[in-house]
């Protein structure tokens, strides 16, 4: 579907400025700056206040999303749970540091509380959730991505 | 053991099924207000007369703020919205999360009752954007509701009319805000509003905006069905009915129970959660958010939303249980590293403050702490508590101030 079709859904009123950049985010995974600028003019929002609004959210983005996008839980349940021993064993095995971007390939973010406590440490691999994790399944898991 | 009101159909009820929800009395209380033309202000009065306190955290009286909304909305001849906030993100908390799954129709009756009661143009169901699943669920539910004729124009084919909408939201934590959810439904920046005047006065696009919790909202079919005057009989004085607990830590059997208000910390671990786990010993226990510790010797204290001594205040309901095993810098830096990402950036004190108290709690981990970092924590927090903007500041101050009262020697005896 193109922007044009996308933006076409909603009525051009700032009230539903969330629901169509979440419509956008959806289908072509971020939100280009070619993109924002016809949302910009649809909308009648200010490039520098559409831009605003995008980085306050967590799941917008505005840039192209990696390869591999690695979450983990890092709230003070998961921590209980040894959700530390996890990330150091990533950070091992990929040779990268967490919260840091890699030429657009490798994201490794630490994440607030998602409300899965019961099934923490949780790791968030490109969308799979992943529960339980110890740090002996690391290896696995990854595997599966590269 | 209290009888259970919010969970008692959690076990039989298929949550996807419309049908099921109905055998079991769901939207019967829907039915009632509309079939028995039963006046909105009766059930405004009703909830306000059965004490129910919000259940977002800071407990304001709901029947109150429903009656602010409806003043001002005959005042200035303006319409009523509105929101219910599913954008649960308060570490350690799963309650509203666990509603979606096992009972969602009941949000949409509750929404539906409140949306009848403040004659409101228009509810609005706004969910965490971090769970697609739960925004998926209650889309379906409320496409079902349509279906049935619960909702839209002229329902059950009286004169009554409802509309609901759900969506998703922007995800983080400072949206769960009520003024900062609004600000993202109107198409602004995800930051809090200025209080005054509040979300009732002057809220959703400057109509009187009702803003309630999850929780707050299945309460309502449940008051309507009960009276308000059983309703009130339950939990202790100020702090009415039942509460959803999201007990973790170091308990037996951590998970969601449904307790009175009202209950002695003591007995929620060890009644409803078995106790704690084998050679395990109880250092303390956090309620409701970071810095809110009680001791062994705290144990007795009521979980309640009243503040005076022998009170737990309950907030959001999330119950944390750690034992000596645990490493309190570990906690520390956990909150800490929420603190920096999770705040808006709007005001200096909290954008900078939360980083600095970051850089202290790195150092608190590594056993590296200054002579000066002690001080600059009180600093800080005197900063935080006094300055910043929402309270997410003085939600900072207040972990740091529970942490030193706790643990100050320990965690300083290198000096």
């Amino acid at each position: 579907m193109t922007i044009q079709k996308i933006l076409l859904q909603f009525e051009p009123k700032r009230k539903n400025l969330l629901s169509a950049l979440h419509e956008v985010n959806k289908q072509f995974g971020y939100i280009s700056n070619q993109n924002s600028y016809k949302i910009c003019d649809y909308f009648s929002v200010s490039p520098s206040k559409l831009y605003s609004f995008i980085t306050s959210s967590d799941v917008l983005r505005d840039q192209k999303p990696p390869l591999l996008e690695i979450k983990v839980c890092s709230g003070g349940v998961c921590k209980m749970k040894g959700a530390d021993k996890v990330i150091k064993e990533i950070e091992n095995f990929l040779k990268i540091k967490a919260d840091k971007i890699y030429n657009g390939k490798v994201e490794f973010k630490k994440i607030s509380c998602l409300g899965k406590c019961l099934v923490g440490p949780v790791v968030i691999i490109n969308g799979t959730m992943y529960e339980k994790v110890n740090p002996s399944m690391v290896d696995d898991i990854l595997k599966n991505y590269i | 053991m209290q009888e259970k009101l919010i969970t008692k159909n959690w076990d039989k009820i298929k949550p996807a099924s419309i049908e099921s929800f109905i055998n079991y009395g769901g939207y019967l209380q829907l039915k009632n207000c509309v079939y028995k033309n039963k006046k909105p202000n009766d059930i405004v009065d009703q909830i306000d007369e059965s004490g129910l306190r919000g259940r977002g955290g800071a407990g304001f009286p709901t029947g109150k703020k429903w009656k602010i909304a409806k003043q001002n909305a005959q005042k200035n001849k303006k319409d009523v919205y509105f929101i219910v906030n599913a954008d649960e993100s308060q570490p350690g908390t799963f309650k509203d999360g666990r509603v979606i799954e096992k009972n969602p129709h009941s949000i949409i009756e509750g929404a539906a009752v409140a949306s009848y009661a403040l004659e409101a143009s228009k509810v609005i169901i706004y969910v965490n954007g971090h769970h697609k699943d739960y925004y998926e669920t209650l889309k379906n539910c409320v496409n079902l509701a349509y279906e049935r004729g619960f909702l839209g124009k002229n329902i059950l084919d009286k004169n009554v009319d409802i509309e609901m909408q759900v969506v998703l939201g922007s995800g983080g934590y400072i949206f769960g805000e009520e003024t900062t959810l609004i600000n993202s439904l109107e198409g602004y920046r995800g930051e809090p509003r200025m209080k005054p005047p509040f979300p009732p006065e002057l809220g959703f696009l400057k109509n009187p905006t009702v803003v309630n919790n999850v929780e707050t909202v299945i309460n309502i079919p449940i008051i309507l069905e009960i009276g308000a005057a059983k309703y009130k009989k339950i939990g202790c004085q100020e702090s009415n009915g039942t509460k959803l607990f999201s007990v973790l830590g170091a308990v037996k059997n951590p998970g969601l129970y449904e307790a009175p208000l009202g209950i002695t910390i003591r007995d929620l671990i060890y009644d409803y959660c078995g106790g704690l786990e084998k050679s395990k010993q109880l250092d303390f226990v956090q309620v409701g958010w970071m810095g809110n510790f009680f001791t062994q010797e705290k144990l007795d204290y009521k979980l309640s939303y009243q503040k005076k001594q022998g009170n737990a205040l309950v907030g959001l309901g999330s119950v944390l249980v750690v034992d000596k095993d645990t490493d309190i810098r570990d906690l520390v830096l956990a909150w800490s590293e929420f603190f920096q990402r999770e705040s808006c950036g709007q005001c200096t004190p909290c954008r900078e403050g939360s980083y600095r108290l970051l850089n202290i709690a790195e150092r608190l981990k590594n056993k590296q702490v200054f002579e000066k970092d002690l001080q600059n924590i009180k600093d800080l927090n005197e900063v935080l508590e006094k300055t910043s903007f929402c309270p997410f500041g003085c939600f900072i101050a207040q972990c740091w101030k529970g942490v030193l009262d706790l643990k100050q020697k320990e965690l300083f005896k290198n000096l």
